[in-house]
């Protein structure tokens, strides 16, 4: 009974220690991370402006340089309070990625919603480029004018799109975690 | 409602599977072209979710097994053992599977990436860029060849010539721009390129820095080479050409470069997959283990199951139970074995059953026998072959005033010890039941606490059906009563006859003596008429005196009047002693016991009987003495008696009276009949009390009258 009780003590402090752990690797610092976001609205249409304070960890550019394509969603959903509940006025997913191109020496930058691309010559012109997202017109429905409109801004690194073997350690290394935090705010 | 069981074999069959599957879609799925690359996460969760699921059931049954083993429970260390034989089984293979295998794997991975591979790579690469580059510089040549050759030509006229130009180039676009970068004349390949593409503003300013410019691009996933060169003389206009990189260039350098990146993707995914197909190992070995466990807990549970029951049914047989037959599920051995465990089971309860009647009747005769001699009046005394005591009735116990059981084991002798009046019994029957080999029959006479006894004792050897001898049977009866009613009876009818033969002629004899006398005394002289007188008077006083004796006699012979009611002893007892009490000379003491019940009598005959002991006190003491009255309640065989002693000071009894005391004509008086203490005798015993001499008071003669006590309700 005692060796029970030492045991499930030892797996108790084995937990938070873990968790512990878990949380200082998050408290660590990102390397993505949301500066500045703003919200304007004209004639029930939004747009939203983003400055991001975007770096790669030395893994994620050794893959990167190594020839795997790096995709990140910018998920993008503006809501507004109704009587009881938050009403979703738009809902929108944005995907990039980010790939070198050995032979030509040069970085591309590709909207993958619109196919379109742009090629740059060194990573930090390219990371430059995807620092500054400016969103098309967002048409809002139903939407209250003066009333505040709550916006809800992430930015995911997509793990699941590196190739499997590099999955499990994508999971678990920091050097991966290329996501912002949720940003949440209200105009 | 029916319920279908999954053999056992089927659902190792389906847990295997489903861990091959599962695994075989993960060691796919870890192929780059594989589809399944996508559900890897997916995959490799359901694998470690698998794994757990299947630890967690393996830890449960180990638990299970050290709880079982803690209890010691049937078939817990047989589990125990198949468990580790299986894991040893499957341990050793599949542990030395997994070594080479991790081995082959590492040292397969390390070679894709070896040092040539890796320069042949690079120089593959660099082949690749060498050529673009050449091709690139080419084409700047013939670009600057071209502006060259429109050295003479006006602006407008160069403008005209575009398309030609485009031709003679062969070029997918030539574009004419002035120093801003604005577009003066554009020809395309196709139609749909309306806008020529144009470089960036910072590449286009190292054009207007006077150098010519030249780039390789990417145009819808094709490589193109772009050159912008001045017009000479006229600085202030530049020709952009756009060339297309040969189709097999273009082909070669895509298959290096995707080659080349696919060779640096692997290169870094070099650690990553060593660590992935390690980890799949690790879990194919894992799985197999734990299923291999699993396999065993549930295997051995269809083993141990009719072993457990088999210890069940052993467990129950050993407490007695022979009901409980083990249900033989198995065609195999050990359905064998449980068969043949049911048979010995059936066959012990039909051997026990005979034996239980066996035994039941052995205890139903053993009971009956000893109810028997328990009912008997006659003493009986068994003994072992060593002639040591087995058992005793409790006839015996009450005969012989001692608690025989408490000398089983023991020889006759022990019995004797601190019981001097059972010496003479022992000293008789001891050498009789030693030496006698036949059935052999005693009268011996006991003087025991109670007065003096005799016994008719009867010995009997046993043999055993081999004609062995197995001990001896003393069979013994009081029979002091029965001799007594014999002699009592034989007075009886002694005294009957005398009062009916001697009565009947001593009237006549009276009579005729007395008319003798009345006849001849006046006829005979004087001295005859006294001498007749005297004889008449003699034969009237002995008649007289026969008549008296003849009346005692018909007194003794006549059966007592008995009309019984409840009686204070104690009070008939001072009633009686009032009348004697006028005698200065004789002292009466009174000691009484407490609590003294009544007893059933007839008040006339124990006031005679008072009478009949007081009188012969008085005539022992010669009218004077002291008489000793003991009244007292006893316990005498389990129940109550009302003992009243009287005690005189006389000349006492002598020794060789004292056998006879209570016959008729036993007497040490001059005159008497000696009929007294007999009517006393009589009529005690037709009370159902007892009398007896207490050959303990030495001081005068003693005795001693038992009565049975009755208890009123209300007491």
């Amino acid at each position: 009974m005692r060796g029970c009780r030492k045991s499930k003590s030892l797996l108790l402090c084995c937990f938070i220690s873990m968790l512990s752990g878990w949380h200082v690797c998050y408290a660590g610092g990102k390397f993505v991370k949301i500066k500045q976001a703003q919200l304007s609205i004209v004639d029930n249409k939004a747009r939203l402006s983003i400055l991001l304070d975007f770096r790669l960890s030395p893994e994620a550019q050794k893959a990167l340089y190594s020839g795997i394509t790096l995709f990140w969603d910018v998920s993008i959903k503006l809501k507004q309070k109704q009587a009881f509940w938050y009403k979703t006025l738009f809902a929108h997913t944005y995907r990039y990625s980010l790939t070198y191109y050995t032979l030509l020496d040069n970085f591309r930058v590709k909207d993958e919603r619109k196919k379109t691309f742009r090629r740059f010559s060194s990573l930090a012109e390219a990371l430059v480029f995807m620092q500054h997202i400016e969103t098309e017109e967002m048409p809002l429905s139903e939407y209250v004018t003066n009333q505040c409109v709550i916006s809800v801004l992430k930015i995911s690194f997509d793990q699941e799109m590196l190739p499997a073997p590099l999955r499990p350690v994508a999971y678990f290394d920091r050097q991966w975690d290329l996501s912002t935090n949720e940003k949440k705010w209200c105009e | 409602m029916v319920r279908i069981k999954i053999p056992f074999s089927v659902s190792i069959l389906f847990l295997l599977s489903f861990i091959v599957l599962s695994l075989q879609l993960m060691s796919s799925a870890l192929q780059d072209t594989s589809s399944l690359g996508d559900m890897y996460s997916w995959l490799l969760l359901s694998n470690i979710v698998g794994t757990i699921c299947l630890l967690a059931l393996v830890s449960y049954n180990i638990f299970s097994l050290a709880r079982r083993l803690k209890k010691r429970e049937a078939g817990s260390r047989l589990t125990t053992n198949i468990v580790l034989l299986f894991i040893v089984l499957s341990l050793v293979p599949a542990g030395t599977v997994f070594y080479f295998s991790m081995k082959f794997l590492h040292q397969s991975i390390d070679s894709w990436f070896n040092v040539e591979l890796d320069a042949a790579m690079e120089d593959a690469l660099e082949l690749s860029h060498s050529a673009l580059e050449q091709r690139v510089r080419w084409n700047l040549k013939q670009s600057q060849r071209l502006t060259e050759s429109l050295r003479n030509k006006t602006i407008q006229e160069i403008g005209l010539e575009i398309e030609q130009l485009r031709e003679i180039a062969a070029a997918n676009e030539v574009t004419l721009l002035t120093q801003k970068g604005r577009i003066i004349a554009f020809s395309g390949l196709t139609q749909s390129d309306i806008l020529p593409s144009l470089p960036v503003s910072s590449l286009f300013f190292q054009v207007q820095q006077g150098e010519d410019f030249v780039n390789l691009a990417s145009v819808d996933d094709r490589l193109v080479v772009q050159t912008i060169v001045a017009i000479e003389p006229r600085k202030n206009y530049y020709l952009q050409i756009v060339y297309p990189v040969p189709e097999r260039i273009n082909d070669l350098t895509d298959s290096v470069e995707f080659a080349y990146v696919r060779f640096q993707e692997m290169t870094y995914l070099r650690h990553s997959l060593k660590v992935s197909f390690s980890l799949v190992l690790s879990l194919v070995l894992l799985m197999s283990f734990l299923a291999a466990v699993s396999a065993a807990f549930i295997s051995v549970r269809g083993i141990i199951a009719p072993i457990r029951d088999l210890v069940r049914g052993t467990q129950a047989v050993a407490a007695g139970y022979y009901e409980q037959l083990v249900p033989a599920k198995r065609q195999d051995d050990l359905g064998f074995l449980v068969e043949s465990f049911n048979e010995m089971v059936r066959q012990i309860s039909r051997a026990q059953d005979e034996t239980r009647k066996s035994t039941h009747e052995i205890e139903r005769q053993r009971a009956y026998l000893e109810t028997l001699l328990t009912s008997l009046k006659a003493g009986v005394l068994s003994f072992d072959s060593s002639l040591n005591i087995r058992t005793a009735n409790q006839a015996a116990n009450i005969i012989l005033h001692v608690q025989v059981m408490r000398f089983y084991g023991q020889d006759l002798s022990h019995l004797a010890m601190g019981r001097p009046d059972l010496m003479g019994l022992v000293d008789v029957v001891q050498p009789l039941l030693e030496k006698s080999f036949d059935i052999w029959q005693r009268n011996i006479v006991v003087d025991g606490p109670d007065g003096r006894k005799e016994l008719l004792c009867q010995g009997t050897p046993l043999f055993s059906t081999e004609g062995g001898y197995i001990g001896a049977v003393l069979v013994f009866d009081d029979i002091t009563d029965l001799i007594q009613a014999q002699k009592n009876a034989a007075w009886a009818e002694v005294a009957r006859r005398l009062a009916h033969e001697i009565k009947n002629p001593l009237t006549p004899i009276q009579l005729s003596a007395e008319r003798l006398q009345r006849k001849l005394s006046a006829k005979l002289e004087k001295e005859d008429a006294q001498m007749l007188s005297r004889s008449t008077v003699t034969i009237i006083q002995q008649v007289e005196a026969m008549k008296h004796m003849v009346d005692d006699f018909s007194e003794y012979a006549q059966p007592v009047r008995n009309q019984a009611a409840n009686l204070d002893l104690l009070a008939l007892v001072q009633e009686v002693i009032i009348l004697y009490g006028a005698n200065p000379k004789v002292e009466f003491e009174l000691m009484l016991g407490a609590d003294i019940p009544l007893i059933k009598a007839d008040a006339v005959s124990i006031r005679q009987v008072l009478h009949n002991m007081f009188k012969n006190a008085l005539e022992a003491m010669d009218g004077k003495g002291k008489i000793i009255i003991k009244l007292q309640a006893v316990k005498k065989n389990n129940s109550i008696v009302v003992q009243l002693g009287i005690y005189d000071t006389g000349g006492g009894i002598d020794k060789n009276q004292a056998k006879n005391i209570f016959e008729p004509y036993v007497t040490n008086k001059q005159r008497g009949t000696g009929l007294g203490l007999a009517i006393v005798k009589k009529v005690i015993e037709e009370h159902g009390g007892t009398i007896r001499l207490d050959s303990n008071y030495k001081q005068g003669a003693g005795f001693i009258m038992q009565f049975p006590a009755i208890f009123e309700e209300t007491q």
